[in-house]
């Protein structure tokens, strides 16, 4: 379920396969302060996210009756939530949950949307009907009416929701793929590999698959976002991962109701939540822009 | 154009027709005799239950009861709700497609203007103030999810404000906050789009020439930029449409609004099968559609490009 | 003033005054999800029967202290042996669709009811005395031979034995009936205009939305002075709270959540209404869906790991009263000695420990059901903290929620509050805890209480029969049937110019006397 908008314009030019292409990206990338900083909040976050049950004192499932929706004060620097738990705690073992599913989705959804992608580029004719009629199907289902329905008959839990938005993510890579091949098909250098005799696997690995990363890249940081985005609703519905597993739309769910008195319980987690989606959008846009610099605005 | 046009029609119907076999199948599949559901604990007379077998095929194999259920929904039948006993689904789902229809409709075409003014001004004002403020703003309205605006717009223009109502969709301001609400996300992408498309554009030799030539700036952008700039974007707002009609259900949830989002969704966790399987096909329908339309249009705004393998 | 001036003065009086009076009065009220039906003899549970109450009318009801008072009765006699009833109805009194009310529509709709398996055993429950009820509930039988009509408004209904509650339940809106015409039948639609005879009628129902009610011009006790109900549909209470803030509603309950901002807040603390209620709410853990709920040492073990008085005082912020037992305050058999398992988490592991699962190892996973998220999260921390075992929480959607508790095989544990429509301890201990009973959503079985039942539902002397349902509301919680949380109170904010609206021990009364 990522964003056509920002990649359209990536498939008509891919750069990358040139050696030291990658050094110049980098340095491109770190001269673009708000992608850099983009870069540093993850990092940092994601690390925060990892040793959150080495480094905070609190069990996010732990409740105290006697501390319920305090406001944030020096033991609890976000406050508390509605059965007393700490909300940096819970923000943060959030964080690892969004994180988790965000990257296992794309990993598994760009490798599937790739796979079939390169498949129905390179070899065209039938495969390449059945892979794209695949792809329309999946396209036609309204993709949050798939994902409650799905849920109905799965047990809501983390590796079914991963399903699911795997399920529903794997299109959108597979399209872009299939451009990129057929874009790079009727280059010179496969065209010759092709005459001289060369195995298609070998074709597909040596040439194409090196010059389609860049987009492959940039959808793979804003494909993050939107699947972080799609868990955080499905959460929030009630009907993703279920509480009391801290998840951060299920904690502004629950806060909605004590809005009025006890704001922190929704800022924190919405905060959190956006500025994630803010940097990997921004990092998104900087890849983009480092590594095909045709592009650049 | 007419033969492109043709093979599309017929591919969006094969596309829709495959949607609605594999939902269906999907809603027989799960347990429980359909005869049963649609009794509820009534006693329903038995001529009436044979005329239900009669009607809607369901001593037949699922494939034969898919027809049934074809004809019968070309007629506006979608078969009897689960949970409302004695309630046809077209009741239920009707009134709800129409006011989803409605108000979505509003909150694209106002995301789609917007967006327009602000990508064409942010391009034309490259690097300026007004071009990266712009484009800050729209990060952050891709990047807030629905219902964290919804709920801060609530809290701002309802509670503290008491400018607008909280929920429910009785006048027209009760759907100012939920259009708005739906609106930031398209507009912000579209507007992102719009301007980067139109860069693309203004760099290109066509519109050095016309400036060269002295036509002024603002007709430069108009006539010779915009049209070519509009291509990328028409595709881009098929799918922003499809995404949207989908995706409206959550703030359809926290507006109280009895769009067809909420419906279908309600209906799923309610286990009433039919109603789900006639919204999910409204809402297929309608995305499929408007594809349609959008391939339309682009085949009028350039009918030089040609059509390949789709 | 000039004369001329004072009769323009007056003159604009009266067309305001006239203008005003044209102006519909409107309740606004809100419910949280559609109605599961129009008909009050289908009614099962709480919000179908508030809609009842306003649609249709009854040989009795329940007025505003919870006291049986006649409705289309005007006058009855009961004969020196208690089997025979004769009721004399109103004359005068017509349905919806302008038919005169006979006593005739009684037999008939009764007959309907009987004749429909209505789903809810206890739905044949006030036919058991009646001549001739059990064989046409068994289905054995297509008349109801104990009630007769002897005249257009002469009602005769015989009984096989004495009943002295027989007329609290002809007051329940599942006893009142619709005219036989206005039902389809086989197919009954229930969304077309529903017809009954009470105090409103209906105008309009979009679904999900709103139902709209109109007065009823020839109800025979008097038109209504509201002319309109909106019953606005907002699933989310907090939503509906604010939309009273906001002006769009007219009457709100208070969720638990708002209780300490709304009793503080010095316009909205003005507002605000208390009635007492019959409802205890309560932890229900599912014996045919889980297994290691049949272990009465298991459902002891949760009871004392469960710290109630904390969810009643500080997470439902002092919206319900701490409990005791089954039976809430207010009902005649509520027992106010009796010693609920205190809160024990020592003993909990113990006994969770003696049936086998140690600190929680090996026990199957198991998820607790609640319409209050907070409710089900207090719980499962608790459980958690105190037994190690790692509760998940699922906020089903009302409609989805209800169903499931009456098919007893989609919630294991779950969280709900249980009202009464007549007040009588048999809705807190027959109703959820005999043997084979659909409302029993525990799926519990122990003789030992269905022997106490039985021996309070025959015996006629009340003091005897309150000794026989303390005893078996004693057994049950001695064998942890259920584990009671709270009893709740009505809490509303009623907008101010709003008189007349009441609840009962039940719930909201029909809004035929309120005004604004």
């Amino acid at each position: 379920m990522a964003d056509a908008p920002q990649l359209i314009a990536t498939v008509d030019g891919a750069a990358g396969g040139r050696p030291g292409a990658w050094r110049d990206a980098t340095r491109r990338l770190a001269k673009n302060r708000a992608a850099a900083a983009s870069a540093v909040f993850l990092i940092l976050l994601a690390a925060a996210a990892v040793l959150a049950p080495v480094i905070l004192p609190y069990d996010p499932f732990v409740a105290d009756f006697t501390r319920m929706r305090e406001a944030p004060s020096a033991n609890h620097p976000f406050g508390t939530d509605e059965i007393g738990r700490d909300v940096l705690t819970r923000v943060l073992h959030g964080a690892r949950i969004s994180l988790f599913v965000g990257l296992t989705v794309q990993l598994l959804a760009t490798g599937i949307g790739a796979a079939m992608g390169l498949l129905a580029g390179y070899y065209g004719g039938l495969v390449d009907l059945v892979i794209m009629r695949a792809v329309d199907v999946m396209y036609a289902i309204p993709p949050f009416l798939f994902a409650v329905f799905m849920v109905s008959l799965l047990r809501p839990t983390m590796w079914s929701v991963i399903l699911i938005l795997t399920l529903s993510s794997w299109p959108f890579a597979a399209r872009l793929m299939r451009a990129q091949v057929l874009s790079i098909k009727e280059q010179d250098a496969v065209m010759a590999a092709r005459a001289l005799g060369a195995r298609d696997l070998r074709i597909l690995l040596a040439h194409v698959a090196p010059n389609s990363l860049t987009p492959i890249i940039v959808q793979f940081t804003l494909g993050v976002a939107t699947v972080i985005m799609a868990e955080a609703g499905l959460s929030f519905l009630g009907i993703g991962i279920r509480p009391p597993n801290p998840t951060w739309g299920g904690m502004i769910s629950q806060a909605r109701q004590y809005i009025r008195t006890d704001i922190h319980m929704t800022l924190f987690p919405a905060l959190v939540l956006g500025c994630t989606m803010i940097a990997l959008n921004y990092l998104g846009d900087g890849l983009r822009d480092a590594l095909d610099p045709k592009l650049k605005r | 154009m007419a033969g492109y046009l043709v093979r599309r029609s017929l591919f969006i119907l094969a596309t829709l027709f495959a949607v609605a076999f594999l939902a269906f199948a999907a809603t027989r599949l799960t347990p429980g005799d359909p005869v049963r559901l649609m009794a509820g604990d009534r006693n329903v007379a038995p001529e009436v239950i044979e005329a239900w077998r009669v009607r809607y095929g369901l001593d037949r194999p699922i494939p034969v009861q898919f027809f049934y259920y074809l004809g019968n929904a070309l007629r506006g039948d979608f078969g009897m709700s689960y949970q409302y006993l004695g309630t046809p689904v077209i009741d239920l789902v009707g009134p709800a497609a129409l006011i989803t229809l409605q108000w979505e409709v509003v909150a694209l075409l106002l995301a789609i203007v917007v967006a327009l003014f602000l990508g064409v001004m942010a391009a034309a004002r490259h690097n300026t103030v007004f071009d990266n403020g712009a484009m800050f703003l729209a990060l952050i309205g891709i990047s807030l999810p629905d219902f964290v605006l919804a709920t801060l717009l609530v809290i701002v223009f309802s509670l503290q404000f008491d400018w607008l109502p909280v929920a429910g969709a009785g006048t027209p301001a009760h759907f100012v906050l939920p259009i708005v609400t739906l609106a930031v996300r398209p507009c912000a992408l579209l507007s992102r789009m719009v301007r980067a498309s139109m860069l693309d554009v203004i760099r290109e030799d066509y519109v050095r020439t016309a400036r060269a030539k002295g036509v002024g700036e603002w007709h430069v952008l108009h006539r010779h930029a915009l049209g070519n700039a509009l291509l990328p974007v028409l595709t881009v707002i098929g799918i922003l449409i499809g995404r949207v009609l989908s995706g409206a259900f959550i703030v359809e949830t926290i507006f109280n609004i009895p769009g067809i989002g909420r419906v279908g969704v309600t209906a799923v966790l309610q286990r009433d099968y039919p109603v789900v399987l006639a919204a999910t096909l409204i809402l297929a329908a309608a995305f499929i559609v408007t594809t349609l339309i959008v391939d339309v249009l682009y085949a009028v705004v350039d009918p030089r490009i040609r059509y390949g393998s789709g | 003033m000039t004369i001329l001036t004072r009769i323009v003065a007056s003159l604009i009086l009266l067309a305001g005054l006239g203008i005003a009076a044209a102006q519909p009065t409107v309740l606004r009220y809100p419910i949280t999800s559609n109605p599961a039906t129009f008909e009050p003899g289908l009614a099962k549970e709480l919000l179908t029967a508030e809609v009842a109450l306003n649609l249709h009318v009854g040989l009795f009801t329940y007025d505003a202290d919870t006291s049986v008072v006649p409705y289309l009765v005007r006058s009855y006699g009961v004969s020196d042996d208690g089997l025979t009833y004769t009721f004399e109805l109103h004359e005068g009194a017509t349905w919806h669709n302008g038919r005169a009310i006979v006593a005739q529509d009684f037999k008939l709709g009764w007959e309907r009811y009987l004749g429909a398996s209505l789903g809810a055993q206890t739905a044949g429950d006030p036919w058991r005395l009646v001549v001739g009820g059990p064989a046409m509930f068994a289905g054995d039988a297509s008349e109801l031979t104990g009630v007769q009509a002897l005249g257009d408004h002469t009602l005769e209904v015989t009984l096989t034995g004495p009943n002295p509650k027989f007329l609290q339940e002809l007051a329940v809106p599942s006893m009142w009936v619709v005219p036989s015409e206005a039902v389809v039948p086989g197919e009954p639609r229930w969304v077309d205009a529903p017809v009954g005879g009470g105090p409103f009628r209906f105008v309009s129902w979009q679904p999900g939305s709103m139902i709209v009610l109109e007065a009823n011009d020839d109800f025979f006790l008097g038109r209504p002075e509201i002319d309109r109900i909106e019953y606005h549909i907002v699933p989310d209470a907090s939503t509906a709270l604010a939309q009273y803030e906001a002006g769009e509603l007219d009457v709100v309950a208070v969720p638990p959540a708002a209780l300490a901002r709304v009793t503080n807040d010095p316009r909205l603390g003005a507002e605000i209404q208390y009635f007492t209620r019959a409802q205890l709410q309560y932890v229900g853990m599912n014996q045919s869906q889980f297994e290691p709920f049949r272990d009465a040492r298991v459902r002891a073990a949760f009871f004392h790991a469960i710290d109630r008085d904390t969810i009643a005082e500080r997470v439902q912020n002092g919206a319900w009263a701490n409990a005791t037992g089954l039976v809430p305050p207010h009902i005649p058999q509520h027992d106010p000695d009796l010693a609920a398992r205190p809160y024990d988490p020592e003993r909990a592991r113990e006994l969770l420990a003696d049936a086998g699962y140690p600190g929680g190892q090996g026990f199957p996973r198991v998820e607790i059901a609640s319409l209050s998220a907070t409710v089900g999260e207090a719980i499962a921390a608790m459980l958690r903290a105190n037994l190690g075992i790692a509760v998940e929480v699922i906020q089903p959607e009302r409609g989805d929620y209800i169903s499931g508790l009456w098919s007893h095989d989609r919630w294991s544990l779950f969280a709900f509050g249980w009202t009464a429509d007549t007040p009588s301890a048999s809705v807190w201990t027959y109703e959820m805890l005999y043997c084979g009973l659909d409302s029993n959503f525990s799926t519990y079985c122990n003789e030992e209480v269905d022997r106490a039942i039985d021996l309070a539902r025959s015996h006629l002397d009340p003091e005897a029969s309150t000794a026989a349902w303390r005893e078996a509301e004693r057994i049950a919680m001695d064998d942890a049937a259920l584990i009671p949380l709270g009893y709740s109170r009505f809490i509303y904010l009623v907008r101010p110019g709003i008189e007349g609206f009441a609840a009962n021990l039940f719930g909201p009364v029909s809004f035929a006397d309120v005004s604004r």
